[in-house]
């Protein structure tokens, strides 16, 4: 026993991992965070980093930060209308998140243009502007960027969700709340213009639905 | 490479959310959880800053807060009648967690105290309960004399009288860290939740490796993590004034925390006490002068029976699980000496 030795601080609940959430459906936290709203945080914890990288995707690293955190904070508020029917919260978060992108819908289709001029040889750009570019760029072709900047907000949506959110088109038409038809003909579209954009023979595209 | 597989390299390629926007973010959401929809109705009237309402509600508010069980009836000082002051310095009167953090922060503005420099010693000598006695046992205590290295690179203590120095340190809550902190209240009340809650994260990392998920901290146990986080700092350490005073009132601002007005530490000195039952049975303190605001001791003691079976644990009402008092201390430039 030495002179340092101090009682511990006392912790009232010893053992707080008695209840786990091991294989515990979104929908079953959800519900439970209607009464408990710190279970909530187990959505966050499952899928924070998913919709911030999507997020940054579309709007670029510095906004992510600030719209997948929002995102959590409107799921949150939402969560009394969560649809306890569905068992994975995936499509209802990336829902939320392309709700809120779309209020930057100009900052978005400044990032693809400025993507789109990533390549290009007469940049005078500052070089600030040059080193966020590329560091935002990741290999995104200038020419597939600029196609990106050419669509309509639907159909960008759309085909995001699928291309880098890996939804269906039924998770889609979940997310953006449109019948599912409508995601097919958007995709479809979107997918055309790209390959175009991309100088992609316009072969009739694979339906994912 | 089709459109769809650029975008999704592309996507995939990015690098991910860095782990202090992921903590921040996560901060964010659980304020967000603990944010009242609805403020309550008299908020706006605290804002108007009139003395006439301003001391009806809070006459209203002190009769209202069941918070001096056991203390008698605290009285509501109209804001003219002040205790005669204990130095110069004309203090109000003490009422609640917040006045007492007031007055503390008035004081050590009005005297600050230097930092220890990082080469410098804190001693602390301190009584404390030597075991945590059952019902009906004696208390036995133990005195000690501690020196620790501002720096944390080293402590010393006495054995047989011989004094002992030891390279590194056994403290949880480090020195640096200490006066790394703010000494504004609410800043440091931030810094002690956003500490509680990384400390979670960190628990939940180490867990996910065996697929089990760690169930997120309850309100109430943030509260009791972010008591117990700062009371813990006090304990061992000479800290600056300012920075007791602010820890005071990051104190008075966890909810359930209280002030009592008579209490007795193990020292046997009269003191004040800020104190918060956590999980409905366990109070937890601290013990504070009322005349210099210095910081007296602590004390952790169940007020009821309380049992968890699972976890084999179990408490009975007035068990003690802890108690210190401090009974000298100061900064000095090598152990062994006294201030």
């Amino acid at each position: 026993m030495t002179p340092m030795e101090r009682l511990p601080v006392h912790a009232p609940d010893p053992c707080p991992s008695v209840r786990t959430a091991e294989e515990t459906t979104d929908a079953s936290i959800i519900e439970r965070s209607r009464h408990e709203p710190e279970w909530f945080s187990v959505i966050f914890d499952r899928y924070f980093t998913a919709i911030h990288r999507y997020v940054a995707a579309r709007l670029g690293a510095g906004a992510a930060d600030d719209i997948a955190s929002e995102t959590f904070l409107a799921a949150f508020d939402q969560r009394n209308h969560y649809d306890l029917a569905y068992p994975s919260a995936r499509a209802w978060l990336y829902g939320i998140a392309t709700n809120l992108i779309g209020r930057h819908r100009r900052a978005e289709i400044r990032l693809y243009r400025a993507l789109g001029r990533a390549a290009g040889p007469g940049d005078v750009e500052n070089h600030a502007d040059r080193v966020a570019d590329r560091v935002s760029a990741q290999q995104l072709n200038p020419a597939l960027a600029k196609g990106l900047a050419g669509l309509s907000e639907g159909d960008r949506d759309a085909l995001l969700l699928v291309a880098c959110a890996e939804l269906s088109y039924t998770e889609v038409a979940r997310a953006l709340a449109i019948p599912t038809g409508t995601v097919g003909s958007r995709v479809t579209r979107a997918r055309r213009r790209l390959r175009s954009a991309l100088g992609l023979p316009s072969q009739e595209v694979d339906d994912r639905g | 490479m089709d459109e769809l597989r650029q975008l999704k390299d592309r996507h995939d390629a990015l690098p991910g959310a860095d782990d202090q926007v992921v903590a921040q973010a996560r901060a964010r959401l659980l304020a967000h959880m603990s944010t009242p929809r609805h403020r309550p109705r008299f908020a706006w009237a605290l804002g108007l800053g009139a003395a006439a309402v301003a001391a009806v509600l809070v006459a209203v508010i002190v009769i209202a807060t069941p918070a001096h069980e056991g203390s008698g009836p605290v009285q509501a000082h109209p804001p003219s009648g002040s205790r005669p002051p204990a130095t110069p310095l004309r203090l109000g009167p003490v009422a609640s967690a917040e006045d007492l953090a007031g007055n503390a922060a008035a004081l050590a503005a009005a005297a600050p105290d230097p930092v220890p420099e990082p080469g410098q010693w804190a001693y602390v000598k301190s009584r404390n309960l030597l075991q945590q006695p059952k019902n009906g046992t004696k208390n036995r205590t133990r005195t000690h004399e501690l020196w620790r290295r501002a720096d944390e690179k080293q402590f010393a203590y006495l054995e047989d009288g011989e004094l002992k120095v030891v390279d590194g340190s056994e403290f949880e809550v480090t020195y640096p860290y200490l006066l790394s902190l703010p000494t504004d209240p609410a800043a440091l009340l931030a810094r002690t939740y956003a500490e509680v809650d990384a400390e979670h994260a960190r628990h939940q990392a180490a867990r996910r490796g065996g697929r089990a998920t760690v169930p997120p901290l309850t309100q109430e146990q943030r509260h009791t993590y972010a008591f117990q986080h700062i009371v813990q700092g006090m304990r061992d350490a000479v800290l600056p004034r300012a920075l007791r005073a602010a820890m005071y009132g990051a104190l008075a601002g966890i909810p359930g925390v209280r002030y009592e007005a008579r209490a007795t530490d193990l020292a046997g000195r009269p003191g004040v006490t800020l104190y918060r039952v956590h999980e409905g049975y366990l109070r937890d303190e601290i013990f504070v002068d009322p005349e210099t605001y210095e910081y007296l001791g602590y004390r952790t003691i169940a007020v009821r029976d309380f049992e968890q079976p699972r976890a084999y644990y179990s408490v009975e009402k007035g068990q003690l699980l802890g108690w210190g008092s401090v009974i000298a201390s100061g900064v000095v430039d090598r152990p062994g000496l006294r201030p």
